[in-house]
């Protein structure tokens, strides 16, 4: 048990999604969040306290809200260059523990104004784990710098090394536990009535407009309790704006009830994030399920969407896509008909071997080393000596060069790579000049082999030597 | 493809199998971070708080039934000569979402002793007038600052709730009560 639950948070694994998810939630919440508010604060300062109740935060800290007059300055320019180094991972953790507290002050200054923004509940607790987690320095001028004084390839510098994942691992658990958190309260405040489709049905009509703030009388409250208008308000409807599109699906009673049943569902079993295999079948209807509530009620959750794809395991999606497309583009290619020769030194070529290998399912690619006597014996000496020294694609006996045959090969790996081709628009000058850019930077971007990488006996027919 | 070590590839890269469990020192600090920010998230969710950056995510939960009435709030104004006339405090700074939520929950209160957003366990009328005043103090303040014509000269303030119905004709109005500017004397008058 205990191994398992250490296994869960503590698995070595890539850990450079942290860097990712820290360059674009805090360029999102500096740009949608923190500097509109900071524009806003001169406004907020000469508030009435009578006007705001302190959040959960403010409180915590005992921090005053709103802020003195004097003091918005220093706030507002803490926040923009906090935010602005935490992005570009300058002192990232210092910056990131600076921002958050600015985040924290700001985001909750404003819901403490009478609107919990719930966009920015998630994104404070996601500032909150990239200050410690590791992995989320990566991508960063901090990686940067530390790369200029050690050397060595610069991609691996930046994305750092494989490492605890628990990060990952807890953005899952908060994104999950949130979804799980609304599906219950749901159940909570509505019973499992709210699945007949009534409430939803009620909110895509129109009637929580977001003109004025319908309140809403309890059913059956009684005088004693409804001392303050005899009616007794209970609650506030949430507003939105249902367009056109809600109406249209309030005014057909099966389909709110259907959406209803699937909101809840979705999440009620959000908890299935935390499943390997089923992380990707949560996170994307995820971002679906978002886009159509902004849709519908105008209501987009943008920082939870963009949340959940980068959690996204995007290796295992563009495989499974690649599953679909192989049906539609399978490999034409006879076996063994295709030679690619690579650079048996270059990080970067033996990644794309390493990828084609696995991608190659029908064995349409036969590999060789340009260093290798089969590139010679291929080519010719001389000739294998004026090409291009990365990648040489050989089809029919005919060598293809530079980005014409990293197109041939995906042409032949087939499925999803066949959409590579749509870069023959631009023309093959700009192309080369891409593909020899990156190739004259391989060594140092990519850097050179750490290890030997030696074929399994399955793949060895595959190698010329 | 296999990757095979180098013969003098250094340890670091070579996989460990069945390594066994590092010390305890390298899980404390993550599970103290875990624990720090899941634990009060799911304490929130558990007991239905929802008082920023915690949520028990009620939004869109309470159950609604069609053809149901709504209530509105609404002010109106008096000069110290005139007669009570609608007032548009959303006009000057205040989002109608932000002021009326705020209103309702913290100062005017909820029947629904649990409500999430704040409920007022316990509300007396007592409370419920030092509330209310001191609510339509900061708006009159508030509103003179943002240069709200006629704000200097009310004499009072009224409240007034009125029900709407679905197709959003009101159909009945009643006033729940009178702030008086110059005493700073909230007068309770409903039901």
């Amino acid at each position: 048990m205990i191994r398992a639950w250490l296994r869960f948070w503590f698995a070595d694994g890539p850990i450079h999604v942290l860097g990712i998810v820290r360059v674009v939630m805090v360029l999102n919440a500096l740009l949608l969040q923190v500097w509109p508010a900071v524009r806003l604060l001169p406004f907020f300062a000469i508030r009435p306290t009578a006007l705001s109740h302190p959040t959960g935060f403010h409180a915590l800290f005992g921090l005053p809200w709103p802020p003195d007059p004097g003091w918005t300055m220093v706030i507002g320019g803490l926040a923009l260059i906090s935010g602005a180094t935490a992005c570009l991972g300058l002192a990232t953790r210092i910056s990131l523990v600076i921002f958050a507290g600015c985040f924290g002050y700001l985001a909750g200054g404003l819901s403490s104004l009478g609107v919990v923004d719930h966009a920015t509940v998630l994104t404070f607790h996601v500032l909150l784990v990239l200050i410690v987690a590791p992995g989320a320095t990566a991508w960063s001028l901090d990686a940067l710098w530390a790369w200029r004084r050690a050397r060595g390839p610069l991609l691996p510098a930046l994305r750092g090394p494989a490492g605890s994942r628990w990060g990952v691992q807890l953005l899952l658990v908060l994104l999950s536990a949130v979804y799980v958190l609304s599906g219950i309260a749901k159940l909570r405040w509505g019973g499992l009535g709210w699945a007949d489709g009534n409430t939803l049905g009620w909110y895509l009509s129109g009637q929580a407009t977001m003109e004025w703030v319908p309140m809403l009388a309890g059913h059956g409250v009684d005088a004693a309790t409804a001392w303050r208008d005899g009616i007794g308000l209970q609650d506030h409807a949430y507003s939105s704006h249902a367009s056109v599109i809600a109406r249209w699906i309030a005014a057909h009673p099966p389909l709110p009830m259907l959406l209803s049943l699937g909101a809840l569902g979705f999440e009620l079993g959000a908890w299935l994030m935390l499943i390997p295999r089923l992380r990707n079948w949560v996170l994307l209807p995820a971002v679906i399920f978002h886009a159509t509530i902004g849709q519908l009620m105008a209501h987009s959750f943008f920082d939870w969407q963009l949340l959940c794809l980068l959690l996204v395991d995007w290796p295992a999606a563009i495989r499974a896509l690649d599953m679909v497309l192989r049906r539609i583009w399978p490999q034409s290619a006879e076996p063994g008909q295709i030679t690619v020769l690579y650079d048996g030194l270059c990080g970067l070529c033996d990644a794309t071997v390493a990828w084609a290998l696995d991608v190659d399912r029908k064995g349409c690619l036969r590999f060789a080393a340009l260093q290798s006597p089969a590139a010679d014996r291929l080519l010719g000496p001389v000739e294998t000596r004026n090409l291009p020294d990365s990648i040489i694609v050989v089809r029919d006996g005919q060598p293809l060069v530079r980005s014409d045959a990293v197109l041939a090969m995906c042409r032949e790996l087939g499925g999803l790579w066949r959409l590579a081709a749509i870069s023959r628009v631009l023309p093959r000058r700009l192309r080369d000049y891409l593909y020899a850019w990156v190739a004259k930077r391989r060594y140092a971007l990519f850097g050179t082999l750490p290890t030997c990488r030696l074929p399994t006996p399955a793949q060895r027919g595959r190698f010329l030597v | 493809m296999s990757d095979a070590p180098c013969p003098d590839a250094p340890l670091a890269i070579i996989p460990r199998v069945n390594a066994p469990l590092p010390s305890w020192r390298r899980y404390a600090l993550p599970h103290l971070w875990i624990v720090l920010i899941l634990a009060p998230l799911l304490v929130a969710g558990v007991a239905g708080i929802e008082r920023w950056p915690w949520s028990a995510c009620a939004m869109f939960a309470r159950y609604r039934q069609p053809g149901e009435l709504r209530w509105r709030f609404g002010l109106l104004a008096r000069p110290a000569d005139g007669e009570f006339a609608a007032m548009e405090p959303e006009r000057y700074g205040l989002r109608p979402a932000q002021l009326w939520r705020l209103f309702f929950v913290h100062v005017y209160g909820s029947t629904d002793p649990h409500l999430p957003q704040g409920a007022i366990p316990n509300d007396t009328p007592a409370a419920f007038t030092a509330r209310m005043q001191a609510w339509f103090a900061g708006l009159c303040i508030h509103l003179r600052q943002r240069g709200m014509p006629g704000a200097d000269t009310w004499a009072e303030l009224r409240l007034d709730l009125a029900s709407i119905d679905p197709a959003g004709a009101e159909t009945s109005r009643r006033i729940i009560g009178i702030y008086t500017t110059a005493s700073g004397i909230f007068r309770h008058t409903s039901p």
